[in-house]
């Protein structure tokens, strides 16, 4: 052990606790970290200093200075990894200010890191940013997909049970979504922006309200985003809240139909829409 | 050279399961004698990670290794976390449920590191009362490793080694000897790792671990990113050599390269342990020499780091 000219002090083991996390979670330089009224209240400057050991290379501020790194870059990483876009969008130094200053106001307080971006939505839009709006879309969008990532697997409704459903029980079917799924409607086109940044030939959108449908689904765990027309939206939303199939075609109809779409144009394309919905493994039960 | 107290199983070469090798292993099966899991991955037990966990257990031995256990808090335990671990702990049916000497946060905040434990009675005593606590609750073994730590305190009253053989027989745990961390500590506060080793109670040693690390010249992070480093290759013969035969891991957690490459490092580790076994039998302690490392490749976490 480095008893480096430092006579033993004993510390209460709770006092040092609180202190040391004041210092490796306070963003600024080391001196601010030192000093700042929630460390010295655990710890004056001078008592903290007499406490830390020095070693032969490095001072008392760069032994704790190692762990206030890491923690940023450990932070900044985990809030990386869940908002790729947000990150594209606002690029590194804006990106990595937003991180201080959103886990000095929500510091983790979970025992996984897989929780630390649920109350970043929220916190952009609390902040001045310009587009703030935008952004807390786009980062519910992309909490959204983690989510369905990490859904319980269940198994969606087989072929066999499908061609089981006799041809007159469709209308009053009820159905149930599988675990892996949500639906979201965003004000602002927060999934064209996603595209964009996931494949370069898609076109960024400008940043101005304009709605976005979108539905995320993952089957034999591959998740899948896909853009949705109004009409299909509420087909969908209305399928799910359990509205018979039936019922919820009549209402999207009489909501939809208008002098630009014709009525016959509109059943096609919800019809094949919500094809494409069963043969996807959307829905986990039926019921008739 | 002891048994290990309570029978726990020599697994024998084990890597650390990382989600980027989940197809390869799943496609080929390779011949690994065993898999650790950073258990806090799994207790949501959703999505393609434990669907791919579920797998690899029907056809290998799964530990489970935390990191969220905080056990030197003053915080009270979590109970719901604990709840979770030892679900997981079932259903993998783990041999003994491992995490490390240290704790991550107090008042509730986390800062999800392994911080380093001031080391007095005080300390002692409190980890003691919550180890026995976790192992009663979990119903299994309970087994921690000493962590890489980058700055001491003047409160301390003793030396890691002396705390963590005290810690280990007070509350009848088990321990897993990582090498590279004694000697990622030993060269950042200036210790003989070999006194280190010495003081710990070998027949509490149930798993050994491996890993790189990145030198920084006045001091080494310990990052996972890169492979094993000689100095502590011997530092592990030189265990083994007191301990004999322990479940022994290579973790590897930046820059991973292809499972291949992973799986070759950790069975170097045989070269070593048969090495260690021919020295314990009195027919001389010769090194086996390992093939060179290749070119570092240091990820950027390991990079920004200054
Ligand atoms: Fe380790």
């Amino acid at each position: 052990m480095n008893m480096i000219n430092k006579a033993h002090e004993p510390l209460p083991l709770a006092d040092f606790q609180r202190w040391m996390v004041s210092v490796v979670t306070h963003f600024g330089t080391d001196d601010q970290a030192w000093n700042s009224d929630v460390a010295t209240a655990e710890l004056s400057h001078d008592r903290a200093l007499h406490n830390v050991l020095p070693s032969k290379t490095l001072t008392e501020y760069d032994r704790i200075g190692i762990y206030r790194r890491m923690y940023f870059l450990r932070m900044r990483d985990s809030l990386a990894v869940d908002f790729p876009s947000v990150l594209h969008l606002l690029g590194k130094p804006q990106f990595e200010e937003l991180t201080e200053q959103y886990f000095t106001a929500h510091p983790s307080n979970s025992y996984t890191l897989n929780d630390t971006g649920l109350k970043f939505p929220s916190f952009v839009r609390s902040t001045t940013l310009p587009d703030k709006e935008f952004i807390a879309q786009l980062a519910e969008l992309e909490l959204a997909i983690s989510a369905v990532m990490e859904a319980p697997e269940v198994p969606p409704i087989s072929a066999v049970d499908i061609a089981g459903i006799p041809p007159d029980a469709w209308d009053t079917a009820i159905f149930t979504a599988v675990e892996a799924f949500s639906l979201h409607e965003f004000a602002y086109p927060v999934h064209d922006y996603f595209c964009a940044v996931e494949d370069k030939h898609n076109e960024f959108p400008n940043i101005q309200p304009h709605p976005n449908f979108v539905y995320i689904h993952r089957s034999n765990f591959h998740t899948q985003h896909y853009a949705l027309r109004a009409e299909e939206y509420r087909l969908l939303e209305l399928l799910i809240q359990g509205t018979t199939l039936g019922e919820a075609f009549e209402a999207v109809q009489q909501v939809f139909t208008n002098k630009q779409t014709n009525l016959e144009e509109l059943q096609a394309r919800i019809s094949s829409r919500f094809q494409e919905w069963i043969m996807n493994g959307v829905f986990a039960a039926i019921r008739t | 050279m002891l048994p290990n107290r309570w029978n726990l199983p020599d697994l024998g070469f084990g890597v650390g399961l990382r989600s980027v090798h989940y197809d390869y292993i799943l496609e080929n099966f390779p011949p690994v004698d065993w898999f650790e899991v950073i258990s806090e991955n799994y207790l949501s037990q959703g999505g393609y990670s434990f669907y791919a966990l579920e797998k690899i257990r029907e056809r290998y031995p799964i530990v489970t290794h935390g990191v969220s256990l905080s056990i030197g808090s003053t915080d009270p335990l979590n109970f719901t976390y604990l709840e979770r671990l030892k679900r997981l702990a079932d259903l993998m049916d783990t041999p003994w449920v491992s995490d490390h000497i240290c704790w991550t946060g107090v008042n509730g905040r986390n800062t999800h590191d392994l911080l380093p434990i001031l080391y007095t009675e005080e300390t002692l005593g409190h980890i003691v009362k919550r180890i026995r606590t976790i192992q009663d609750f979990l119903g299994r073994r309970v087994v921690l490793e000493n962590v890489s730590t980058y700055v001491e305190f003047a409160a301390s009253t003793m030396p890691e080694w002396e705390f963590i053989a005290r810690m280990a027989e007070d509350a009848d745990c088990g321990l897993l000897l990582d090498v590279n961390n004694v000697f990622v500590s030993a060269f950042n506060h200036n210790f003989d790792a070999k006194e280190f080793i010495d003081a710990i109670p070998a027949d509490r040693i149930c798993q050994y671990h491996l890993a790189g690390h990145t030198h920084k010249g006045t001091h080494i992070i310990d990052t996972h990113s890169d492979h094993v480093v000689e100095g502590v290759w011997e530092l592990y013969r030189y265990a083994y050599s007191r301990s004999g035969g322990r479940a022994t891991l290579l973790e590897w957690d930046e820059d991973i390269p292809s499972f291949e490459v992973v799986h070759a490092e950790a069975l170097k580790a045989r070269a070593y342990r048969d090495n260690a076994h021919a020295e314990g039998a009195g027919s001389g302690s010769a090194i086996v020499s390992t093939q060179k490392s290749e070119q570092q490749l240091l990820h950027a976490f390991a990079n920004e780091y200054d």
